[in-house]
């Protein structure tokens, strides 16, 4: 409690709040033009954060990731155009509510739900965190190898589509982190006689290119694409309090499986969001109304996507282990600034771990204020001409990774996973379990190789050891469990 | 719903995948064998390529079968025509930017001026009454993030 207390005190300071505001802003911004999303905007930031000390380059991003998610109801509910892919859902109930002349009630609905979602998720973020660090500090490399295995194999099998490519991705992923001094023995691999690959290849290049550089090609080969104007006020935005307590259920119900969801390693808002509008309209007396533009659509929606990216910052302060794409990235934004993601964090460096609880509420009752105010506004960001738009991100991509070390090598690598991205994107080839499989590989290599340097090479450990065990059930449940499904349907399929 | 991928890309996806496996797997032959644990530096290497050929083994499998019924949805109604030209184009002065910059041919204002104004041109299609401004634009974007990274973060730009 006194450390949490500590951070606030702390976080509400004019710097870090000037920052954390800034973080809120721009993700809404970047979040509501669609085709940008959270993931492109905090790594673009990186580079940037290496002159920030480290409790504020994380306070922003956090900022950042919460006005991401929450961004993407502006376009999902106006032009039902998902400005991320965690605000698909609202596009089913937001749009159409929309277009019966009720946008100020959709997008209030949307951003009081999303604030709900946020505040709730805050309180299992705060209550949660501490002890399952402590939990987590009783965990050895059997645990932790089993965890990322867990959260790679859960990822590839909730992913939509191909499992198999699913898996593909994050094996490419950890193969591509492989070049360089192996972590264990410091012996030098795969760097094929190229001194630039001694040190491997950095995160930086490799996340801008996959997400930002692949992402700009994709919007210029669409860059026709103009919003259709549309008209707002902001009359009838507050909800009232009858309101309020009509939606509680849906609210609290949304927000624990926001929450669940974003708990689980790997698996992001988009899936929150998926999980909770289905829950929402399974246990509604009118199921038919969905779709149509209902309001416990958007809350359901909106509430879920929210409280999953308090969620997922649970494994992420906790285990070092990621709760979504972003949080990977996250990840890597506390090694670069010479952190130590895990239960750690907690005892070593507390300003941190209890910094991102502080910056997730405070973000999100800026992010409440910027939304209800400015909403009209913000709006207006989706018509910026994109010729300008992605020109200056492309020059800043740029900049950004060849500021980071200095040398042209990573801008060279950036473009080669700006192409990688737009295949893999093509192909339908999830580019979250690459990324994930890409910040994880060194961690579970080099628990795996403890484990077995303390076991003599046996993995007994897997299957005696109570969590290892339990995570290795999990991870293996989480592979056989959609081939069953498929297997069932074809089955079924074929009865028929 | 999700629209399918030509069962072809994924075949050409997954031999491209087994190449590279086999280049991973390959430069790892040379690494030497464990001395002080289990494993050694090859292993988790020499695993994950044959965990990817044997994945995209999979999928060539899954895919064949389709490769006959597969009907192309190249006549889809989209609100939009697709411009894939223009982002080669684009991706072209892009490699074109980067080797100025590093063969130092040129520096990073000009490169960059150059660079956003070409692209500009492009993305507007080829509009000349709008390049003014976006001249204007490219000066004032190339030149504030220079003195930004040069005078603010004290970082060399070439």
């Amino acid at each position: 409690m006194e450390h949490l207390l500590n951070s606030f005190s702390l976080l509400l300071q004019p710097l870090p709040l000037a920052l954390l505001f800034i973080g809120v802003a721009s993700g809404i911004i970047i979040g509501a033009i669609p085709g940008l999303t959270a993931t492109m905007l905090i790594t673009l930031t990186l580079p940037l954060t290496f002159f920030m000390e480290s409790v504020n380059a994380i306070t922003m991003l956090v900022g950042m990731y919460v006005g991401g998610i929450s961004g993407g109801l502006i376009a999902a509910t106006l032009l039902r155009m998902p400005g991320t892919p965690a605000s698909i859902m609202t596009t089913f109930d937001g749009y159409p509510l929309s277009q019966q002349g009720h946008s100020a009630r959709a997008l209030g609905l949307g951003i009081t739900a999303s604030f709900i979602g946020g505040l709730i998720s805050w309180a299992f973020l705060a209550v949660l965190s501490p002890p399952l660090a402590n939990l987590a500090l009783t965990f050895g490399p059997w645990e932790y190898f089993t965890l990322v295995l867990m959260a790679l194999v859960m990822l590839a099998s909730l992913s939509q589509g191909s499992m198999i490519k699913a898996l593909m991705a994050a094996a490419l992923g950890m193969m591509v982190h492989l070049p360089g001094v192996d972590p264990s023995l410091g012996q030098m691999r795969l760097t094929f006689n190229l001194d630039n690959l001694e040190g491997g290849l950095s995160l930086l290049p490799v996340l801008i290119g996959a997400f930002a550089v692949s992402q700009i090609f994709k919007d210029i080969i669409v860059i026709d694409r103009e919003p259709p104007p549309v008209h707002l006020d902001r009359k009838g935005m507050v909800l009232s309090l009858a309101d309020i307590k009509k939606y509680a259920g849906n609210f609290f119900r949304s927000s624990c499986i926001g929450t669940w969801v974003g708990l689980l390693p790997g698996i992001g808002a988009n899936i929150a969001a998926m999980l909770s509008y289905t829950t929402a309209k399974n246990v509604s007396k009118e199921p038919e109304k969905f779709g149509t533009g209902h309001e416990h659509g958007i809350v359901a929606a909106e509430t879920a996507n929210n409280a999953a990216v308090g969620g997922a910052l649970i494994p992420l302060i906790t285990m070092g282990i990621p709760g979504s794409v972003v949080d990977a990235i996250l990840i890597g934004a506390l090694i670069m600034h010479n952190l130590e993601p895990g239960p750690l964090l907690f005892t070593t460096n507390p300003e941190i771990a209890y910094g991102v609880i502080t910056a997730y509420l405070i973000g999100n009752i800026i992010m409440f204020g910027i939304m209800m105010f400015s909403v009209v506004h913000i709006a207006r960001m989706l018509y910026i001409p994109r010729a300008y738009l992605l020109a200056t991100i492309l020059l800043f991509c740029i900049i950004g990774v060849f500021a980071v070390a200095n040398r042209f090598f990573d801008v060279w690598i950036m473009l080669l996973f700006g192409v990688i991205g737009f295949i893999m994107e093509r192909t339908k080839m999830p580019l979250g379990p690459f990324v994930i499989g890409f910040v994880l590989s060194p961690i579970a290599e080099m628990q795996l190789r403890s484990g077995l340097m303390a076991t003599d090479g046996s993995l007994l450990p897997l299957f005696t050891r109570p969590f290892a065990a339990t995570f290795f059930a999990i991870s293996v449940l989480s592979l056989l469990w959609p081939l069953f499904i498929e297997w069932k349907n074809k089955n079924r399929a074929g009865r028929h | 719903m999700q629209k399918q991928v030509d069962p072809k890309a994924d075949i050409i996806l997954a031999i491209g995948m087994i190449l590279f496996s086999g280049l991973i797997y390959l430069g790892s032959q040379d690494l030497p064998p464990p001395r002080y644990e289990p494993m050694g530096s090859a292993a988790v290497p020499q695993g994950l390529a044959v965990l990817m050929a044997l994945l995209s083994v999979l999928l060539i499998f899954r895919a064949l079968p389709h490769l006959k019924t597969f009907q192309a949805s190249a006549n889809q109604i989209t609100d939009v025509t697709p411009r894939p030209v223009l982002a080669i184009i684009v991706f072209a002065l892009t490699l074109i930017f980067i080797a100025l910059l590093d063969f130092g041919i040129l520096s990073f204002i000009p490169a960059g001026i150059l660079y956003m104004t070409a692209i500009g041109y492009f993305l507007t299609h080829r509009n000349l009454k709008r390049m003014p401004r976006f001249f204007v634009f490219s000066v004032l974007m190339v030149v504030s993030n220079y003195y930004l990274f040069t005078r603010v973060f004290y970082i060399d730009l070439p």
